[in-house]
């Protein structure tokens, strides 16, 4: 079940650093394997489901036009699991949800929350089931004052990543059309969230927005994962089981290799990110000590998430080319 | 007798869908850092 089919020739070039036009072209090339994978379910359904051919042809041709609502990757996502689990209700009520979408995203770049008032109804639990995996966290919308704020830092980090290391700030951009600010008090810690499931959404914890640096940073950690959810079209890294765990070097818990992958990855994004703001000059004197000091810690984590990798990782093509691009830059300093 | 008719799922079964990595399996990696790191080596959350 590989996304062989979907599997373009790698990228001529090296696909490390960041890239707001390969970013487009990925997009582009996740949403065409959606159309092919809906018109394959679609091919699929018996008579027992109600498939108006033209409403079909409509939502496929959305999808091929140009970037797409998270809601339509999350919608075909639980389609998929509800055709696989023969829950044939459930599918006929998603199926019908599907066909009801315009799927063309609502704008080039929105700052929202974890509510049903900016993600439509029923949309909040269902992004809180798609983003959770194997050990849970409890996730929360932020209040509007927590918004303004968060969105004011937001605006800081993408004015100073536009000044100082532009290809980074247009590439989020170009992989992201929704943040979705979340509080997580309780429950297991993070950062942020992504999910190929949620395609063109991060989410995004308002504790790592402190300030405009930390928001630059973390908006460039999200932004990795995608670009890798992107590269792989769909697919995996590695092809190591889930059921092998191994240190991770960003969390205390054990971790399948596909996410020990995504993280080394991302702390070589996150080292691309913090030396270009660091070199730019566009830094105060106390955000420069910040960021060198940040560049040691995701160094040291960089350089033990690698060592875990090379001694387990059993590669994909994709999790292949883009660790060697990685390993490319980050040996060349 | 014997049931003939092919369900939903198991045509389904050997196609290549986006996103899957096998059909019970849905890639996703959800972003880790904050305060599990925090715990791990006491310094302050990679961003």
């Amino acid at each position: 079940m590989a996304s062989e089919a979907f599997r373009v020739a790698r990228p001529p070039s090296d696909s490390f650093a960041p890239d707001p036009i390969r970013a487009a072209k990925l997009d582009e090339a996740v949403r065409l394997g959606l159309a092919s994978s809906l018109r394959t379910v679609f091919e699929s359904l018996d008579d027992a489901f109600t498939l108006e051919a033209r409403a079909a042809e409509r939502l496929l041709d959305g999808i091929a036009a140009g970037p797409v609502k998270s809601r339509i990757f999350a919608v075909y996502v639980d389609l998929v699991m509800a055709l696989f689990q023969e829950r044939p209700a459930d599918a006929a009520i998603l199926l019908e949800e599907l066909l009801a979408q315009d799927p063309a995203v609502d704008g080039p770049f929105r700052i929202l929350t974890l509510d049903d008032r900016d993600l439509g109804d029923g949309q909040a639990e269902r992004y809180r089931r798609l983003v959770n995996d194997d050990v849970q966290f409890v996730l929360e919308p932020v209040s509007p004052a927590q918004h303004s704020e968060a969105r004011a830092v937001l605006g800081a980090a993408f004015d100073l990543l536009e000044a100082a290391a532009p290809k980074v700030g247009d590439e989020v951009r170009a992989l992201f059309h929704d943040v979705v600010l979340v509080t997580n008090a309780e429950g297991r810690g993070i950062g942020g969230a992504s999910s190929f499931a949620l395609w063109g959404t991060v989410l995004l914890n308002i504790d790592c927005l402190s300030d405009r640096l930390t928001a630059a940073v973390a908006l460039a950690h999200e932004a990795a994962h995608a670009h890798l959810f992107g590269l792989a079209l769909g697919g995996r890294l590695v092809e190591n089981s889930d059921d092998d765990r191994y240190a991770s070097p960003l969390r205390s818990d054990l971790r399948p290799m596909e996410g020990i992958a995504h993280a080394v990855y991302v702390l070589g994004r996150m080292i691309f990110t913090l030396r270009a703001l660091r070199a730019s000059g566009r830094l105060s004197l106390e955000e420069s000590e910040q960021a060198r000091a940040q560049l040691g810690v995701d160094r040291g984590a960089y350089d033990d998430g690698l060592a875990t990798v090379l001694r387990h990782a059993r590669f994909t093509p994709a999790g292949a080319g883009a660790f060697e691009d990685l390993r490319r830059y980050m040996e060349g300093d | 007798m014997t049931n003939m008719r092919v369900s939903v799922r198991d045509k389904l079964a050997g196609a290549v869908l986006i996103g899957f990595d096998t059909l019970a399996r849905v890639v996703r990696t959800p972003a880790s850092r904050a305060g599990e790191a925090i715990r791990k080596d006491g310094a302050k959350p990679s961003a």
